[in-house]
């Protein structure tokens, strides 16, 4: 069990006055069995003239907000205690990579943890014929499923670089694989959509990352922003099983879940529309501390 | 089940006097293997064709000729158009319409109505699980991964206060007819269904077409079906007196036309996103008088792209908060934004059971042969060979009728994404009779493969069936293809009624209306587009008006360094004009106000009458042609002004006096005002060259009142009174003030902005200066002066009213 505290904002500065701004966060932890959430707390500035709370269709909590009335900037502010039950093999699957995409079309439900939402690429996901070809090569349809994540997921970190430069938000996962080159939210979309193009259903998780790394092992990427990575079926025994492409590891305690969604598009932090604020700047800053 | 009724079977009692086909007919042989809508096997024509085949028999074929004509003017007349997506900008074509229309009898009409009643109960009955309890997928009736893999699936939608009310209330079948007789449905549209305005129009157009005589032919009017859905649709409004408004994607969508063209026949307010405003309770029109509600919502734009913030991030055409406000049940949106599921062709393989399921019924219209290959027994009876009829694979989350499918998706990718697709079974539709030039020239019947659009509306009554269609008619001989797109063209559909038709039209008076004459919520964009078009056409004249005294002078042998059009070539040249000698004086500077016009008009087709923007639309598609490339300057600015002269004509005189007219009105009067402004200012200061009055008259189009006032010289202070102050005259800047000042009193809302009060101060102080002035005080600080207050004036209402906070949005991620 880990115990952290968790801080984060993001701040954005408008070149004009706003008149209107509509936004939805999902930036609070969710809440799971293995990821009690002991405290939470949301400060929007300035003060929305109406604000609430939601579930969205994956079962993420979503505060929505609307600020009617000029404002030259906007911050939203998080702070939240949240413990990690996690713990590794705890899930195993002997399926195979076939066997759990045809699994998958008996599923019968439509909750958020129904394989059969993630099975479809987005607009985000969709492979190209290289991608196609990547994924082709690396998973074979015999493999034992797990066998065939575990190489997909170090294949990545491998041979993708890290780069908050090459990709930005709408960035496809074909694009950035042909860039060799992306931050956290492109590995998983890429990882996505070669699961998919497989038959494997996959969902794309964001959440944070512990900031300092526990000790005498090397600081994680993606610990300055919100991080993303993803979670694959992998049968109706194995249920879901989530990696991190990014750090080429297996998620088990130094992860903590904020939203799921086929795509970025869906977890995304702050999505929002702004009424007459001209250029805009952006930052974000995100800590996520284990306390001892 | 009901049995569709086969028209060959129906002919047979006909044995004695049988007809053989003549006239049109010579020739006309059916497609072997295809079922012919005129002619039965036996090859006699059927009953239902007989009086109609009569009748354009007897007619003289130049009439004939004539009338088709005037059918083709009429569709052109109107701007009927599709508009075609192709590389580069998008452009519209005109929609051919073939003269024939398909007929069917109201007996076998009737038995179709009932059959897709019960498919529009059954879709309704699926959707009303799938967004509630979901049993069906949870007793596996439908697979999961088909319903969660349907892009039309709208998670934010399920168990919302909207599953509570109906999903669909407008919805259109794609229908064919088989070998054997039977309708078979090919297609569902329950997104937001195209076609229907095309359908009436295509009516109207058949109707020139056909003549007086389609009055012997009892053909069932369309006019009720429209009317019982904007009566149903207006009566779920909530108390006050809200409009109902149809949704549209705006003017870059393919049947853009079509939608401004409903609004108008229903009397619908069309508005684009950036109309909307959405908050917790409810949907707002932004109009010039502030945000009025919405209770009642035709939606035209496909459901992905309705809201930015929670539906697709990349869309510009929708409303941020739409699904919220969608789901708290604040509004009714026809059709729910969760509609579009049931139109995936995957659920073509699940309907005949889900018929069983939730109807205890057989479908009494089936639809196509259909096998969802995620299905391991469906997938392995296809891939052994085991079903005996040719087959096409599709997607199965697509919605493009088998005929339409791309060649990419028409291949059976098998393999892990077979869940993807869905083979269904080729069928080969019937053919109805096209009127095309044979051999030699004339005109002659072929058969043409078609398929056909039926409409159905939720009404007080329950589903009503729109008694006619848009039917597709293919360019070519094989009976599986047709697409719009590779050229084919559209027919009409007469249900042929044994009953006189009752007379009914949705325009004002007939039937019991209520006299209204409250003036509309006009949209804050409409307004704006309004006022620019009235800026737009009047510069347009000016610079006109300008550069034909400039071109009269030179043809006259006036030296092009005479003082006189040294000072006119510099004002031409603030209106845009480089070189007023330069042949392409029009095509480059007054023809690109011009369009800007007709384009400003394009987005509020819905408020025009139809004669003003075909006048702008016709002149400005002209002006693009080879024929007018030839004219002379001369004669294109003559032609220009009088097009412009007609429009403003059209546009005063047929434009209701409500809001709308007034912001087209200040649009015009203050580019007049102040164009007059700043020509005087140029022309008459300090020292005027010789010939500078008479051309100021010119310019300002009161030659004739200046001659029938003063003698022949013409002198400063005259004619500074006539163009600047004279209140008499409809082309001073004193008139155009006054008129500007009427226009905003009536346009003020006095409650909504605090800006508006200084606007009508700055407006009656304006028009009361020029009205005490006398001709010897007007001086170029005083025109420069007043031209300054219009330039404030129209930067107030642009403020004010026309944007109030649409501009700049952006979408934040």
């Amino acid at each position: 069990m880990k115990r952290y505290e968790l801080n984060a904002s993001t701040t954005y500065t408008y070149g004009a006055n706003a008149a209107r701004g509509y936004h939805m966060v999902r930036m609070l932890p969710r809440v799971r069995p293995d990821q009690p959430v002991d405290a939470a707390e949301l400060r929007i500035a300035p003060e929305p003239t109406q604000r609430g709370t939601q579930i969205d269709a994956f079962g993420n909590p979503v505060h929505w907000f609307l600020i009617d009335g000029p404002h030259d900037s906007l911050s939203v502010e998080i702070r939240a205690e949240v413990r990690s039950l996690r713990t590794p093999n705890l899930l195993t699957s002997s399926r195979t990579v076939a066997e759990v995409s045809n699994e998958a079309d008996e599923a019968n439900s439509l909750e958020a943890s129904s394989p059969a939402h993630y099975l479809q690429p987005t607009t985000l996901t969709e492979v190209d014929a290289d991608l196609a070809a990547f994924a082709d090569e690396l998973i074979d349809p015999e493999a034992r499923v797990l066998d065939a994540l575990e190489a997909l997921s170090k294949a990545l970190y491998e041979r993708l670089t890290f780069d908050g430069t090459a990709t930005d938000v709408s960035t496809l996962a074909a694009d950035a694989f042909k860039k060799q080159a992306g931050v956290c939210q492109d590995f998983a979309h890429i990882m996505l959509a070669a699961c998919r193009h497989c038959g494997l259903p996959a969902c794309y998780v964001s959440g944070y990352i512990r900031t300092d790394p526990p000790p005498g092992q090397p600081r994680l990427a993606g610990a300055d922003a919100m991080h993303a990575w993803v979670s694959v079926w992998t049968g109706m025994d194995g249920g879901w099983v989530e990696f991190d492409p990014t750090n080429g590891v297996r998620v088990v305690d130094d992860h903590i879940v904020v939203a799921i969604g086929r795509d970025y598009q869906d977890a995304a932090p702050m999505r929002g529309e702004v009424v007459g604020a001209g250029a805009q700047s952006h930052t974000v800053a995100v800590d996520l501390i284990e306390r001892v | 089940m009901i049995a569709s009724p086969v028209p060959s079977e129906a002919d047979q009692e006909n044995d004695d006097n049988r007809p053989t086909p003549d006239g049109l007919l010579a020739g006309y042989t059916p497609l072997p293997g295809a079922m012919d809508e005129c002619i039965a096997s036996d090859g006699t024509t059927r009953p239902a064709w007989q009086p109609a085949m009569a009748l354009w028999n007897a007619q003289d074929p130049s009439e004939r000729d004539a009338r088709h004509r005037a059918a083709d003017r009429y569709l052109r007349d109107n701007g009927v158009a599709h508009r075609v997506y192709g590389s580069g900008a998008s452009s519209e074509r005109p929609w051919p319409i073939s003269h024939v229309p398909l007929l069917i009898n109201a007996t076998e009409w009737s038995a179709l109505e009932k059959g897709l009643i019960q498919r529009a109960h059954l879709l309704e009955a699926v959707l009303k699980d799938l967004y509630g309890p979901q049993t069906l997928v949870r007793d596996a009736h439908l697979p999961a991964t088909l319903v969660a893999g349907s892009p039309g699936f709208i998670r934010p939608m399920i168990n919302g206060q909207s599953n509570k009310s109906p999903h669909l209330h407008f919805l259109a079948f794609d229908l064919g007819r088989g070998p054997d007789g039977r309708w078979w449905v090919l297609g569902d549209r329950t997104q937001a269904p195209s076609g229907t305005g095309y359908a009436l129009e295509n009516r109207l157009a058949t109707a020139r077409a056909a003549g007086p005589d389609l009055r012997s032919l009892r053909v069932r009017r369309l006019a009720r079906f429209f009317q019982d859905f904007r009566e149903t649709m207006g009566a779920l409004r909530g108390p006050g007196s809200s409009r109902v408004g149809l949704l549209t994607p705006g003017p870059f969508n393919e049947t853009y036309y079509e939608q401004a063209f409903l609004a108008r026949y229903l009397g619908w307010l069309l508005l684009e996103g950036g109309d909307l405003i959405a908050e917790a309770d409810g949907l707002y029109v932004r109009t010039v008088r502030g945000l009025k509600r919405l209770d009642v919502l035709w939606r035209r734009l496909d459901a992905d792209f309705c809201d930015p913030l929670e539906l697709r991030a990349d869309s510009r055409l929708g409303v941020p908060g739409f699904v919220k406000a969608l789901r708290s049940g604040a509004l009714t949106c026809a059709n729910g934004l969760g509609a579009g599921l049931v139109e995936s062709r995957g659920f073509m393989a699940f309907f005949p059971h889900l018929a069983q399921t939730l109807l205890d019924e057989d479908l009494a219209v089936p639809n196509i042969a259909t096998w969802w290959l995620g299905d391991k027994k469906a997938r392995q009876a296809i891939e052994h060979g085991d079903v005996d009829t040719s087959l096409v694979h599709l997607s199965a989350y697509g919605t493009a009728l088998p005929m339409d499918a791309d060649d990419e998706a028409a291949s059976f990718s098998g393999g892990r994404r077979s869940r993807d697709q869905v083979a269904q079974e080729v069928v080969r539709l019937s053919t109805m009779p096209s009127l095309e030039p044979g051999e030699g020239g004339a005109l002659t019947l072929r058969p043409r493969p078609f398929s056909v659009r039926v409409f159905l509306a939720r009404t007080q009554e329950g589903w009503s069936v729109m008694p006619g269609g848009f039917c597709r008619v293919a360019d070519t001989d094989d009976t599986r293809a047709i697409s719009m797109q590779d050229g084919s063209r559209s027919a009409d559909v007469w249900v042929l009624d044994g009953k006189r038709q009752e007379h009914v039209s949705l325009l004002p008076g007939s039937g019991p209306a209520q006299v209204r004459r409250v003036p509309g919520t006009l949209p804050a964009r409409a307004a704006d587009n309004l006022f620019w078009l009235g800026r737009y056409t009047e510069r347009a004249q000016i610079t006109m008006r300008l550069a034909l005294a400039y071109l009269e002078r030179r043809v006259d042998g006036a030296p092009k360094d005479d003082p006189l059009l040294i000072t006119v070539a510099e004002q031409l040249e603030r209106w845009g004009i480089k070189d007023p000698d330069v042949d392409a004086l029009f095509e480059r500077s007054v023809l690109p106000v011009m369009i800007q016009a007709r384009d400003s008009a394009s987005s509020i087709r819905d408020r025009f009458s139809p004669d003003a923007w075909r006048t702008l639309n016709q002149f400005v598609e002209a002006a693009k042609t080879h024929s007018f490339a030839q004219l002379s300057p001369l004669e294109k600015i003559e032609s220009g002004l009088a097009t412009l002269a007609a429009f403003s004509g059209l546009a005063s005189e047929n434009m209701i006096r409500l809001t709308g007219w007034r912001f087209l009105e200040i649009g015009r009067r203050i580019e007049r005002a102040a164009g007059t402004c700043q020509i005087a200012r140029a022309l008459c200061f300090p020292d005027p060259p010789a010939g500078t009055f008479d051309l100021l008259l010119e310019v300002a189009d009161s030659v004739m009142s200046y001659r029938q006032r003063y003698s022949v010289t013409t002198d400063r202070t005259t004619v500074i009174d006539l163009v600047v102050l004279d209140p008499n005259n409809p082309r001073s800047v004193a008139f155009q003030l006054e008129r500007i000042q009427g226009h905003i009193d009536e346009i003020t809302d006095h409650r909504a902005f605090e800006q508006q009060s200084d606007l009508q101060r700055l407006a009656m102080a304006t028009w009361s200066k020029a009205y005490t002035c006398r001709a010897a005080s007007v001086t170029e600080s005083w025109l420069a002066t007043t031209e300054e207050a219009l330039r404030a004036m129209s930067e107030t209402i642009i403020k004010g009213f026309v944007t109030p906070g649409t501009a700049g949005r952006t979408i934040q991620q």
